[in-house]
């Protein structure tokens, strides 16, 4: 049996605050450095390995299943349609904070991957599985997540 | 066999390749536990505890509640003077962030007086007025301690250690 | 319980670098790939993967081992990542060891990676969290600190002239120019080192090795695989003893003058490999060269003291008199170690196992240490001045 310990709990419970003083600049990488410059084009590319017959949307520096790799394949331009394949309603923000306009996010098929893509759905009131949509392109791109604004019913 | 790999210059580091930037936005609050609050409340009151195991008779500081050679939980706090040893330091020209500084600071491993077996202690700061061809590891040193009103239970309430006069 | 025979049978290196284009799991990629390629086989071969990282703060992706699982070859495989900061890249194949060793796998893919430049303002404001969140981040520490409160208490406590320990800077940033993935093999002279920028008395610039980004893979095979894919023992380099051993979290609590987990780890190790002379000559004899961690100059001298490869606070001067040179009595870090290959944490020990490989099957090149080589070790060091790591390897062809 452990010794009695009251005394060894009198004080009373301090905090102490702090921070994680750091911030993250990711280099998009080798493939992504293709695949978003794509984007700037308004191109969806893809890239598909000949082993697996798998074609990867976002495209991928090798295979992950037979570890092929893929960067001296062609890349694709694939057609700007996809499926959705699940959706969610989003009513908070990151930080909890309820939205005043609560939105969809989706997983999205792109036609001629065998991926899902994750972005926004926009511009639908009821979306459903199976919903076919297409990207809508921001005015400026700048070979960013955000040159597709999010995707809307085709 | 081949070794691969892109290098990158600073300057495309940050503006030449494509990116992306990610500012973590969080914050901890820790709650200091059963020993360390007795530690920073003791602190507060210009007093350092330290624990004792009664198997292995070990006097320990910082205080915790539990004994990590044997085990065993400790009973009792104890009252350890504010002097005591200098077990290393160092002339630290480098802050937190990594800027640099003119004048050191002086970062230390202060084994506290009292504390038995091994010695122990915490790491604190060094008086930057002591002549520094006077700092010495086995140097004696006493806690100067901030006004009481300002003391928050902090381990900055001790300021720095100074040099003991023999 | 009877272990398995186990060999690391090929190795994988990236470039080490300040700033890599790549992500860290194309990193992982390009040394997971080049090692199946030197073993000569694919990922479907492969049973089990194992993957090193030290802090996700650096590469700034939670559970990155999750993250990198695909860059790792581990898609669809049983996965696992072991850490242990800085020894994590010995620590991995020790973990590979023992997943073949158990008869649990055959043939294991071990992957270390660390992409450091991803963190800002500096790698430096990551490790400030390595110092206790209650009673010693209030005091605006730097990670420099505790290694010069640790060098200090080393110096002191055995007499050291800082001419000694810079040594160590000036033998490993020379031997690093025949590294091909270095990223600061430096021709230098001690007066060099000692003249350098003081960072934290007496941690100057030049004592302390490079942040980096980089990756280190492994293929490791039981013994019967290894017949089994006639792989030719030229190839082969067994883990004959492994060790690890971690001390007390309250690094204040303890004389920094000696690592005695180090030593506990290195005894784990010889013992397993059937070594009973623990005396430096009789160890210095049976091993022909080490791979001890390196972050730091004086660390490697600290290490070889607790490896038991020189008595307490007789490193120093060994490595002076240039008995640790690659052409020395008893070679140290031929590979040029993180002061000069580069310090990707968990990739930089796995670059010094890599090493001990390399040198064993004599493939490491303008590297390669001028006499027969046996057996080597390497050790990793870590955590809060607490962890250490140690494998020992010996050629394929000895008994």
């Amino acid at each position: 049996m452990l010794p009695k310990r009251r005394t060894m709990t009198d004080a009373p419970t301090h905090e102490v605050r702090g921070g994680f003083p750091v911030h993250f600049h990711y280099t998009v990488g080798i493939v992504g450095e293709i695949f978003f410059n794509g984007l700037k084009e308004r191109k969806l590319l893809a890239v598909t390995c000949k082993e697996c017959s798998k074609t990867y949307f976002p495209p991928r520096m090798y295979c992950e299943d037979c570890f092929a790799e893929l960067t001296n394949e062609e890349f694709k331009t694939l057609e700007q349609e996809g499926t959705v394949e699940s959706f969610t309603k989003t009513y908070k923000d990151h930080r909890g904070n309820s939205l005043s306009e609560p939105y969809y996010l989706a997983l999205i098929k792109i036609k001629g991957s065998d991926t899902v893509f994750f972005h926004k759905l926009i511009n639908v009131d009821e979306p459903n599985i199976g919903m076919i949509v297409k990207p809508v392109w921001s005015e400026t791109t700048k070979a960013s997540l955000f040159d597709i604004i999010g995707f809307e019913p085709a | 066999m081949k070794v691969r790999g892109t290098k990158l210059s600073h300057d495309e580091y940050m503006n030449q390749v494509i990116s992306v930037d990610h500012h973590p936005e969080i914050e901890y609050a820790w709650a200091t536990g059963i020993a360390i609050s007795k530690f920073l409340e003791g602190l507060k009151q210009g007093k350092i505890y330290g624990a004792k195991c009664n198997d292995c008779n070990r006097i320990v500081c910082p205080p915790r509640i539990f004994c990590e050679e044997c085990f065993s939980p400790m009973v009792e706090y104890v009252e350890l003077p504010d002097t005591g040893v200098v077990n290393t330091f160092s002339l630290a020209y480098i802050r937190t962030d990594a800027s640099r500084r003119e004048k050191p600071e002086i970062p230390a491993v202060i084994d506290i007086d009292g504390t038995t077996l091994t010695p122990s202690g915490f790491l604190h700061l060094l008086d930057e007025n002591i002549p520094h061809d006077q700092i010495k590891v086995g140097m004696k040193v006493k806690a100067v301690w901030r006004p009481e009103a300002e003391r928050t239970g902090s381990i900055t309430d001790i300021m720095y250690f100074t040099k003991l006069e023999d | 319980m009877k272990k398995r025979k186990v060999g690391i049978v090929s190795v994988g290196l990236t470039k080490f670098m300040r700033r890599a284009k790549e992500t860290p799991k194309e990193l992982a990629y390009y040394a997971a790939k080049t090692a199946l390629d030197e073993a000569g086989i694919t990922r479907k071969d492969v049973d089990a993967a194992i993957i090193g990282s030290a802090p996700d703060a650096f590469d700034g992706v939670h559970q990155k081992h999750e993250y990198l699982t695909d860059g790792a070859g581990g898609v669809n495989l049983p996965t696992m990542r072991g850490y242990v900061g800085g020894g994590t890249g010995v620590f991995s194949p020790i973990q590979g060891w023992y997943s073949i060793a158990s008869g649990m796998h055959d043939v294991v893919l071990v992957t270390t990676e660390e992409k450091m430049s991803s963190v800002l303002p500096s790698a430096q404001a990551a490790f400030n969290t390595i110092f206790d969140n209650m009673i010693e981040r209030p005091l605006g520490p730097n990670l420099v600190w505790i290694f010069a409160l640790e060098m200090r208490r080393y110096m002191e406590t055995y007499g050291i002239p800082k001419e000694h320990i810079a040594a160590v800077s000036v033998k490993n940033k020379g031997n690093a120019l025949d590294h091909p993935s270095a990223m600061l093999g430096q021709k230098l002279t001690i007066e060099d080192v000692l003249n350098s920028e003081v960072l934290a008395e007496p941690v100057h610039l030049l004592d302390i090795s490079p942040v980096a980004d980089g990756a280190v893979s492994f293929v490791m095979m039981s013994e019967e695989k290894i017949k089994e894919f006639g792989i030719s023992l030229d190839d082969v380099a067994w883990v004959e003893g492994v060790g690890w051993n971690v001390d007390t979290t309250m690094w204040t609590n303890r004389d920094l003058c000696y690592p005695k987990y180090v030593e506990k780890a290195a005894k784990q190790a010889y013992t397993m490999a059937g070594q009973k002379d623990h005396s430096p000559e009789a160890l210095r004899k049976w091993l022909s060269f080490a791979e001890p961690y390196d972050p730091f100059n004086y660390k490697e001298l600290h290490h070889l003291e607790g490896l038991q490869l020189f008595e307490k606070g007789k490193a120093p001067l060994a490595a002076y008199e240039g008995v640790t040179a690659r052409d020395g009595d008893f070679p140290v870090t031929p590979s040029g170690g993180l002061l000069g290959v580069g310090n990707p944490i968990a990739a930089a020990a796995g670059m010094k196992v890599a090493e001990v490989y390399l040198q064993l099957t004599g493939k490491a090149e303008k590297r390669q240490i001028p006499k027969d080589v046996t057996r080597g070790l390497a050790q990793a060091w870590g955590d809060l001045m607490q962890v250490g790591t140690v494998i020992i390897l010996k050629g394929g062809r000895v008994n």
